[in-house]
């Protein structure tokens, strides 16, 4: 659907009436004087110059209460030698899978602020920066209900996956639980997430 | 931290107009809370001026589309007041004499050259060998502010041409704000695939 401003229309509401004509007169005496032109009154060609009202379609999101640590100040880029074009950070944007459907939650996916910037609100911390192959993995098991995530042995998965549930668990679309684990794996999850119980 | 007054939460306007190729503009904007996180959307249906309006507007259709049709409606559209709107189109600018938030351009972080002290000027000598990896300065008429790491930019006719105030100071101090227009191309892009 647009919408067409000027005399024509093909938009969803009524034009305003605001009119500006224009004068064609050949004779810019005659126009002067008010005169007509061999009795006949002059052509007036008129045309609405105000759009209608736009349609506009909303969408209003209810974000989580937030974190509850002071929102971080993104991480400075590096100083350079051009300081006119300082780099900016580089983010891993969310995705919205293929089976949303709905428009108002592909779109309230796709206004999430950048993985980047809420891991940093929510200061969660790495024992090393992730690479950005891990922020896509995160990125993809973000926002879905069940997924599965496939790699070679030692590239992250794990912490890909705990990073998702705990910024899940952050902006409340998850709630903690408690898990039965054997002793060696909780072992093992304790030590690479250092706020986990146990 | 910055927190909201009262009932009413602090938001932050983003507005901005994409022209999608054979169909017209569209305009939209993304009220931000203080963490960055969507609290609404707004975008409208593409809008094209026919001949007779690019003839008749010249040089003032794009302020007067961008603006006051397109800005104007978008931020009327939501009860949140904002404690400012951004947006990254210099002919939205229009619309800062249509809505009760003080209106910023947002510069691109290539935009950023003043360093405080002055616009690159081509009359300088330097000129004739300007670095093409550099900045622009900014556009004529308008005075810059920083916030945190973001240089806006705003008329100098404008009546209320001050210096950001200081919640607004420290609130773009942590943010990028460049990056929601991203979020919002994104989110226009969608949207348009939806109503086809």
């Amino acid at each position: 659907m647009s919408a067409v401003i000027g005399s024509s229309w093909h938009g969803a509401a009524a034009p305003v009436p605001q009119v500006l004509s224009t004068i064609f007169n050949p004779d810019p005496a005659e126009a002067l004087l008010g005169a007509t032109t061999h009795g006949r009154p002059l052509d007036v060609i008129s045309s609405d110059f105000r759009p209608p009202r736009i349609a506009v379609r909303s969408y209003q999101f209810t974000p989580g209460a937030g974190p509850k640590t002071p929102v971080a100040a993104l991480p400075t880029p590096p100083p350079t030698d051009v300081p006119s074009s300082p780099a900016r950070p580089r983010y891993t944007r969310v995705a919205p899978p293929e089976d949303v459907v709905g428009m108002g939650d592909r779109l309230s996916m796709l206004l999430e602020p950048p993985l980047e910037l809420l891991l940093t609100n929510a200061s969660l911390e790495f024992a090393a920066q992730p690479f950005p192959f891990q922020m896509q993995g995160v990125a993809f098991l973000y926002p879905r209900q069940a997924a599965l995530l496939a790699d070679e042995m030692g590239l992250g998965k794990t912490m890909q996956a705990i990073t998702a549930i705990r910024l899940l668990v952050h902006t409340r679309e998850a709630r903690p639980r408690a898990a039965g684990l054997p002793k060696a794996t909780g072992v093992q999850l304790a030590t690479r997430v250092p706020h986990l119980g146990t | 931290m910055i927190e909201s007054q009262g009932d009413t939460p602090l938001a932050l306007g983003f507005l901005t107009v994409v022209d999608q190729p054979g169909q017209g503009l569209v305009g939209g904007y993304l009220l931000l809370n203080a963490h960055a996180r969507p609290l609404e959307f707004h975008c409208t249906v593409p809008l094209r001026a026919n001949r007779a309006q690019e003839v008749l507007y010249g040089p003032t259709l794009q302020p007067y589309l961008y603006g006051e049709q397109i800005g104007s409606t978008l931020v009327k559209t939501s009860d949140l007041r904002p404690l400012a709107v951004f947006t990254d189109c210099q002919p939205a600018l229009a619309a800062a004499d249509h809505i009760l938030s003080p209106l910023w351009l947002v510069l691109r972080p290539m935009d950023d050259v003043t360093k405080d002290e002055g616009i690159a000027t081509e009359s300088s000598d330097a000129a004739s060998a300007r670095r093409i990896d550099s900045g622009h300065a900014a556009p004529a008429g308008m005075a810059l502010s920083r916030c945190g790491r973001n240089c806006l930019a705003r008329p100098v006719a404008s009546a209320s041409a001050a210096a950001p105030e200081e919640r607004l100071l420290e609130l773009a101090a942590t943010l990028d704000l460049f990056e929601p227009f991203e979020r919002i191309r994104a989110a226009i892009q969608e949207s348009q695939r939806g109503w086809r």
